[in-house]
C-alpha cells in the first residue's frame, strides 16, 4: 500500500493575502486617480499636499498600522510598504508624508508611550486630525546623531528643551513632533565616562507649545512639497509626562523608530524605481527611431530588463523586512538591505527612464525627471547608503561571530 | 429594506485584450479583473439608499446584499464591494461560469433570487466586456419583476409605502419614473462616484458572511445556453489620418481625388 506524504502547504507563500490584495488595488486607484496628475503641480509650486492627507485620513491610511484599540487599521508592514509603495508611484512626495506619519511618528508612541500619551496623542494620528514629524537630525549633524547638542533639562514637573533640529519632514506642517534631545548634562556624562548616546531622550512635543518655531522651507532637488524646515526650540517646556520611554532611552527608540522607517523609504524608493520602469517601457513600446520601434534595440531591452529583475528583487527584499518585522523577529540588517537597494535602484531607474526617453525624458512634459529627483533624497534620509552599510556590516560581524567554528 | 446588488467581473478597461490559444477564448493572463464599473455605480446607489434610510440602533431598515457568479477570483471582487460597505453576499462559485451565455447566467441568477428576500434589485446598465445588457433584464422576466433601466439616480425612496422614483436620460430629456418594488433596476453613472474602501471597510468585511454556493454541471447544461461564442477578433487598428498640404483650392481636389480613387467612397 502506498503511503501518503503530509506536505506542508504553504512552505513559502509569495502571494498577498485577500486583505492585503484588496488594499493593494484600492490605493493604487486612490493614489493614480487623486495624487499623480497633482504630483507635477506640487513639485513646482512646493505646495504642501493637505487635501491628499486629508483624503488618506478619510480612508483610515493615517492610521494603517496603528493598533485598532486607538482607532487604527492594525494592518502589518507588509500592508504598509504596500501602500507607500503604490503612492509614491504616483507622488513621491505624499509617500514620505504618510510614511513619517505612520513610522516615524505614531510607531514610537505606540511601542514606548504610556496609556496616557497614547489616548491623547495616538488616536488623533490615527484620524488624521494630527500629523506627525521627527526630529533626530541638527545642522551639524546627522549620520553622527549622537553629537546632538538639543538639550532638554529636567526642571521636576517639565523639562526645558533648547536646540534646533534640521530637515524635519512634514515641519512646519505638522502637529506633533518626536524629538530627541540630550537630557545628561555634560559633565555626568564626563563623570560616569557614559557614551553620549546613552545620555539621550525622546520627548513629543506640540507644535503650539511656547517656544516652538520653524525655519524657513528647505529649496531642494526632489520631493518638494514636503515642508522640510527646521524645527527650533527655544526654552520650550515640555511636562514630564511627554517624555516617551525612560530618560536616557531615547537613542535606542530613535534606531528601532528608523528600522521601521526604513521599510517605508524603502518602499517608496521601489514605487519610484517602478513608476520609471512603467514610463520608460510604455515610451521605448511607442517611440520610433531608424524606422523601428526603439523597445527593439537590444540596448533599450536591456535596461528595461536589469530594472525589471531589480525592480522584483527590491520588492522582495521589503517584503522579507516587512514580514519579518510582522513575525517579531529582528529585522535591523533586512530593513537596511532593503533600503540600501532600493534607493539605489530608485536613482539608477529615474537615470534610465530618461535616458530611454531621450530629450522628451529631461523636460518637464514627462515625469521621468522628477522621478530622478525625488529618486535622490531616498539615498541620504533615515540613513545614507554608507550608514546603511555600517549597519549591515555590524550585522554581518556580529553572525559571523555566533557561528560555530568549522571542526579542526 | 432590502437590496441586492447584482454584480459581474469583467478585465480593467486599462486591460490590452489578447485573444487566447482557442480562438474563441480571451487569454486571461496578466488581466486585472475588476466589478464591472456599471455594476459598481449600483452598489455605490445601493448604498446610497441605505445611508439614506438610516440606521435604527441595532436594527439596520436597510440591508445591502451581494449575488455574483462565476470563477474563484471573482471573490475578490466581492470583498471589495463589502469593504465598500455592502453587509453579506452570496456566491455561485463556478469555473464553468467563465464563458456561460446571459441566458444561462440570468437563470442561474434567479434561481438563487428565489430563495433570497429582497425589495430592490439593482445591477449595471451593461457589463464593459461583451458590451451585453441582457442579464439583469432577463432576470427581471424570470422573477416577473417590473424593470427599470439605464437609471441615472433614484429622486425618491419611500421605503414605507414601498416606492422608487427613478430618474433616467431619453434622448436628451429626462424621464421620471415611479415604481413599486419589488422592483429591478439597472444603474447608469449618474453623478455618483464609487466610494473608495477604506481601511475600517476592509476590516469590517472580514467578519462579513459570503455564502458560497456550488453548482453541479448538470444543473448549468439544464438552462441550455442558447448562445455559442465562435470567435474573437481584435478590432483593426485604425489607419493614421491623412493630412493634405497647400492651399485650400489644391487642398480640396486633391481630398476629392483621394475619396474616389483610394478611399473609393464617391
Ligand atoms: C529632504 C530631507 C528630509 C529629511 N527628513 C528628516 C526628518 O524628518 N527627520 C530627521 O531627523 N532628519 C531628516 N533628514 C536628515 C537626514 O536624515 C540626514 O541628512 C542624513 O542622515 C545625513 O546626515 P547629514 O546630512 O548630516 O550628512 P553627514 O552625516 O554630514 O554625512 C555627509 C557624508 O558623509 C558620509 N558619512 C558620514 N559618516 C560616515 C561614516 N561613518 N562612514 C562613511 N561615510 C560617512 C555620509 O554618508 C554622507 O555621504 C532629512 C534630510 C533631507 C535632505
Amino acid at each position: 500500500m502506498q503511503k501518503t506524504v503530509e506536505v506542508e502547504k504553504e512552505s513559502l507563500s509569495f502571494k498577498l493575502n485577500n486583505d492585503q490584495a484588496l488594499l493593494q488595488k484600492t490605493i493604487r486607484e486612490v493614489a493614480l486617480e487623486n495624487f499623480k496628475e497633482k504630483a507635477r503641480e506640487i513639485d513646482k509650486s512646493h505646495r504642501f499636499p493637505r487635501e491628499n492627507f486629508e483624503l488618506l485620513a478619510k480612508l483610515g491610511m493615517t492610521g494603517l498600522t496603528i493598533s485598532e484599540e486607538y482607532g487604527g487599521g492594525s494592518m502589518d508592514y507588509v500592508s504598509y510598504a504596500i501602500v507607500i509603495e503604490e503612492i509614491a508611484k504616483a507622488c513621491a512626495t505624499t509617500a514620505v508624508i504618510l510614511s513619517v506619519q505612520l513610522s516615524l511618528c505614531a510607531a514610537p508612541i505606540e511601542k514606548y508611550g504610556s496609556t496616557e500619551l497614547k489616548e491623547k496623542y495616538l488616536k488623533k494620528l490615527a484620524l488624521g486630525e494630527y500629523l506627525g514629524a521627527f526630529c533626530l537630525s541638527e545642522p551639524g549633524n546627522g549620520s553622527d546623531a549622537a553629537a546632538m547638542l538639543t538639550k532638554a533639562e529636567n526642571k521636576g514637573d517639565y523639562y526645558l528643551l533648547n536646540g534646533t533640529k534640521a530637515w524635519v519632514t512634514n515641519g512646519s506642517e505638522a502637529n506633533v513632533y518626536i524629538i530627541l534631545a540630550q537630557s545628561t548634562p555634560a559633565e555626568t556624562l564626563h563623570a560616569t565616562s557614559l557614551p553620549k548616546h546613552k545620555g539621550v531622550s525622546a520627548f513629543i512635543v506640540e507644535k503650539n507649545m511656547l517656544g516652538v518655531s520653524f525655519g524657513k522651507l528647505e529649496d531642494k532637488l526632489g520631493i518638494r512639497a514636503s515642508a522640510t524646515c527646521q524645527v527650533r526650540l527655544d526654552d520650550v517646556k515640555v511636562p514630564k509626562e511627554n517624555l516617551l520611554g525612560t530618560e536616557g532611552e531615547g537613542f535606542k527608540i530613535a534606531l528601532s523608530t528608523l528600522d521601521t522607517g526604513r521599510i517605508g523609504i524603502a518602499a517608496q524608493a521601489l514605487g519610484i524605481a517602478q513608476a520609471s520602469y512603467d514610463l520608460a517601457s510604455s515610451y521605448a513600446k511607442t517611440r520610433e527611431a531608424f524606422g523601428q520601434k526603439i523597445i527593439n534595440f537590444q540596448a533599450i531591452q536591456f535596461m528595461l530588463v536589469d530594472l525589471a529583475c531589480e525592480v522584483e528583487a527590491g520588492r522582495l527584499l521589503i517584503y522579507q523586512a516587512a514580514h519579518m518585522k510582522d513575525q517579531g523577529l529582528k529585522y535591523t540588517r533586512q530593513a537596511a538591505e532593503a533600503k540600501l537597494f532600493c534607493s539605489e535602484l530608485a536613482t539608477k531607474a529615474g537615470n534610465i527612464a530618461i535616458q530611454i526617453l531621450g530629450g522628451y525624458g529631461y523636460t518637464t512634459e514627462y515625469d521621468a525627471e522628477r522621478y530622478y529627483r525625488d529618486a535622490k533624497i531616498t539615498e541620504i534620509y533615515e540613513g545614507t547608503s554608507e550608514i546603511q552599510r555600517l549597519v549591515i556590516a555590524e550585522n554581518i560581524i556580529k553572525e559571523i561571530g555566533e557561528r560555530i567554528g568549522e571542526p579542526a | 429594506m432590502n437590496i441586492i446588488v447584482i454584480i459581474r467581473q469583467t478585465p480593467d478597461t486599462e486591460t490590452k485584450i489578447k485573444i487566447g490559444s482557442q480562438p474563441n477564448k480571451i487569454d486571461p493572463t496578466g488581466i486585472t479583473w475588476i466589478i464591472n464599473p456599471y455594476d459598481e455605480f449600483a452598489i455605490e446607489k445601493a448604498l446610497k439608499i441605505k445611508e439614506q434610510i438610516g440606521t435604527d440602533g441595532v436594527e439596520t431598515h436597510c440591508s445591502v446584499s451581494l449575488l455574483a457568479c462565476g470563477p474563484q477570483r471573482t471573490e475578490e471582487s466581492i470583498r471589495q464591494g463589502l469593504a465598500m460597505g455592502a453587509d453579506r453576499a452570496v456566491f455561485i462559485k463556478d469555473d464553468s461560469l467563465e464563458y456561460a451565455d446571459p441566458y444561462v447566467i440570468s437563470k442561474l441568477l434567479a434561481s438563487e433570487l428565489k430563495n433570497m428576500q429582497y425589495d430592490l434589485l439593482l445591477s449595471g446598465k451593461k457589463l464593459i466586456d461583451i458590451e451585453s445588457s441582457q442579464i439583469p433584464i432577463f432576470i427581471a422576466e424570470e422573477l416577473g419583476l417590473t424593470h427599470v433601466s439605464f437609471v441615472m439616480k433614484f429622486t425618491g425612496i419611500d421605503a414605507a409605502n414601498k416606492k422608487i422614483t427613478c430618474d433616467r436620460e431619453a434622448e436628451g430629456s429626462h424621464e421620471i419614473i415611479e415604481v413599486s418594488l419589488p422592483a429591478l433596476i439597472t444603474c447608469d453613472r449618474g453623478e455618483d462616484f464609487p466610494r473608495y474602501a477604506s481601511i475600517t471597510g476592509i476590516m469590517k468585511a472580514k467578519k462579513k458572511e459570503i455564502k458560497e454556493i456550488t453548482v453541479s454541471k448538470e444543473e448549468i447544461e439544464k438552462f441550455g445556453q442558447r448562445t455559442e461564442i465562435v470567435s474573437f477578433d481584435l478590432p483593426l487598428s485604425r489607419k493614421e489620418a491623412k493630412i493634405f498640404e497647400g492651399e485650400i483650392p489644391e487642398k480640396v481636389s486633391a481630398l476629392v481625388k483621394a475619396l474616389r480613387e483610394e478611399a473609393k467612397v464617391i
